[in-house]
């Protein structure tokens, strides 16, 4: 991929449920940019499917440290060395000045330095993330809840273990909205007023 | 009153240092030093009554002006209590060395070197492998050899378009095995050798015979459940081209021979110490001079390579066991065990060989076997049974014990951690299904020899 004329990097931290992915999927199309989420990991040379499923499993989770340990600044924590390779690899395209958005992976922090970044956290009420992933998930209310719950923890253990800034703290963040507000497409639409004001400041 | 809560202080710090290096939230070495002086200060300065006296057989400092810590006579008696010194120097002269030879390129050239003699066969050079990690592991700390040897096979399966991994916990695997061969392989038997004055030529003769024994099973077992797999991957087809000549990776020819032949003297004054007298302690800061007047202008290149985390890691544990020592728990953990076992030396040897293992396949085996080497002792003045039985059942139950798991020995953290670096990842699940059935045939085989050369023949 050659180099961007104006390079734009979102990324786009985001409460389970919340629409986050489909905000990104939005703002992916119509800037003609790719979306970074599970599928970085078809990026980091992983070579056959068996250690693929491996890694999907562990994408976006906290580190277990009772099961890994740190010998000579090298750990045995699957978990770590994934989001090591990972952020290498957002490190990398960024420093290549290639545009993207990114869903999660500590992006806005592991980015912060590189001028094209804007940083989003999006949120949304209980009423309006519990139906969207009882309908993804086909769950039931209970079960949708719990699964909720579960990756808010998982992804805030993550974030806040690699990152200073605490997950979802407003001052880290360029714009923190909730998607329940508008629904996601104004919610996108919005995000995308902010993108447009923004470049144009720089530019 | 103070007084009578000491032990419970010292186990308590214990148990949070355990606690802490387990959570591998903080680096290792913090959590020792800080729990070394929190005993100093609290157990020994508050709460015991001595004037000082532990502290300073803590800190041991008066051993290193001794003549019999630099050259042993044959009535030698240095205390075995407080920070074991001859311990720290001898580590820390083979981490001198070591950095020589990874320096001058000499891991990557044999790894290279054996890989071409068996002709690039996958099967070939898994075998190989694993025996060069086993001789190499007897003389070198195993980190470093796994980190070597992992790294080459992580290449070689690229271009020769094998797996790595079985390779890789194969090597881990026969890594933890020699190290138990040898007084200097292994952290735990430096520890138990200096501390219970074992030479080098005790435990080839003992933990050697039983690593070889162990080694040719182990192979047997390894290649029954890869060797079909890696012969599978030879009947592809490969780009040799890709891989480098052996000699490309030597950088400078002089240092290489000199390192070579630095390595080879320590391995002949570890061999002789016995007979010369020479300490280990002697030993490792002779070996790290010769390495550092060789490197000339590049010795303190090589000195900031050397992981003084580590040494401080030893420093800041011996003083946290030393609490529990000066405090008397660790006798009482000792007559516990006796009573258990009502003096029977085979319950005892039981005891210890599959606790130590069972243990040291989840926490640090470092902090384990120096804990247990008070116990032992008090076990054998009190029950009779021969010091040295124990201390090859203790080598043998912490060395082998730890290739259990993922976590049991830095060997196998370095070893997983290179290959899921490479895009190999290596879970609990891949790595307890190779490894946990190999570590059992191995503790059992070692229980038989240890009971039936010891008990039964009676040594």
């Amino acid at each position: 991929m050659e180099k961007d004329d104006q390079q734009l990097i979102i990324t786009i931290s985001r409460e389970f449920g919340s629409g986050g992915k489909e905000i990104a999927q939005i703002l992916g199309e119509k800037y003609g940019i790719p979306v970074y989420e599970k599928n970085i990991l078809s990026q980091l040379g992983i070579r056959t499917q068996e250690d693929m499923d491996e890694f999907r499993v562990l994408d976006e989770t906290p580190r277990w440290l009772i099961a890994s340990r740190t010998v000579r600044g090298l750990t045995n924590s699957n978990e770590e060395m994934l989001a090591a390779m990972q952020f290498q690899f957002l490190k990398d395209e960024a420093n290549a000045g290639h545009s993207f958005i990114v869903l999660g992976h500590c992006a806005e922090e592991i980015l912060k330095d590189h001028e094209a970044l804007i940083t989003i956290f999006v949120s949304a009420d209980k009423e309006f993330k519990i139906p969207r992933i009882m309908k993804e998930h086909h769950l039931n209310e209970k079960e949708a809840t719990k699964m909720m719950k579960r990756h808010n923890k998982n992804r805030k253990q993550y974030h806040n273990y690699y990152c200073k800034n605490a997950w979802g703290d407003s001052r880290y963040y360029d714009m923190c909205l909730k998607s329940s507000a508008l629904g996601t497409q104004k919610t996108a639409a919005l995000i995308d007023d902010f993108v447009r004001m923004r470049t144009e400041e720089k530019a | 009153m103070l007084n009578a809560l000491a032990p419970m202080a010292a186990v308590l710090i214990f148990l949070l240092m355990f606690i802490l290096i387990i959570l591998d939230r903080w680096p290792h070495h913090r959590v020792t030093l800080c729990c070394g002086l929190a005993t100093l200060l609290l157990v020994f300065g508050v709460m015991m009554d001595d004037g000082g006296e532990a502290i300073i057989r803590t800190l041991n400092l008066r051993s290193l002006v001794h003549p019999e810590f630099w050259i042993a006579s044959k009535e030698s008696a240095e205390s075995a209590a407080g920070i074991n010194w001859s311990t720290i120097l001898f580590i820390a002269g083979m981490m001198v060395m070591v950095e020589g030879m990874a320096d001058a390129g000499f891991f990557q050239w044999l790894c290279l070197r054996l890989a071409k003699w068996v002709k690039y066969m996958a099967s070939k050079i898994f075998l190989v492998f694993m025996f060069i990690s086993a001789i190499l592991a007897m003389f070198i700390d195993s980190i470093t050899v796994i980190l070597f040897l992992a790294a080459v096979t992580v290449e070689l399966g690229k271009t020769l378009k094998f797996n790595p991994v079985p390779v890789i916990l194969a090597e881990i695997f026969c890594a933890n095995l020699g190290g138990s061969a040898t007084m200097c392989g292994d952290p735990p038997n430096i520890i138990i050798g200096t501390s219970l004055h074992l030479t080098f030529a005790d435990f080839l003769l003992n933990t050697g015979l039983i690593a070889l024994i162990c080694l040719f099973v182990t192979i047997i077992y390894f290649w029954l459940c890869f060797g079909k797999e890696l012969k599978e991957a030879e009947k592809q087809e490969i780009d040799l081209n890709s891989l480098p000549e052996p000699s490309t990776v030597i950088k400078n020819k002089t240092s290489f021979g000199a390192s070579v032949a630095i390595f080879f003297l320590a391995v002949v004054m570890l061999i002789t110490h016995a007979q010369t007298g020479l300490t280990v302690a002697f030993i490792g800061v002779f070996i790290a001079l010769l390495t550092l007047l060789c490197a000339g202008r590049k010795a303190p290149e090589l000195l900031k390579k050397v992981d003084i985390n580590t040494l401080l890691f030893f420093i800041g544990l011996f003083v946290v066991v030393s609490g529990l020592e000066e405090t008397g728990v660790l006798e009482v953990i000792a007559h516990f065990i006796g009573d258990v076992s009502g003096g029977n030396i085979v319950l005892v040897i039981v005891i210890i060989l599959w606790v130590s293992a069972i243990a040291s396949a989840f926490v640090d085996n470092i902090p384990f076997s120096a804990t247990m080497i008070p116990i032992i002792q008090t076990l054998s003045a009190t029950q009779g049974i021969p010091i040295h039985t124990l201390a090859w059942t203790l080598s043998i139950g912490t060395d082998i014990g730890g290739s259990a798991t993922p976590i049991g020995a830095s060997a196998n953290v370095v070893g997983t951690a290179v290959a899921i670096k490479n895009g190999y990842p290596v879970g609990w699940g891949k790595y307890c299904k190779a490894c946990v059935p190999a570590t059992i045939i191995v503790l059992l085989l070692s229980t038989a020899i240890i009971l039936l050369r010891y008990v039964v023949l009676g040594g």
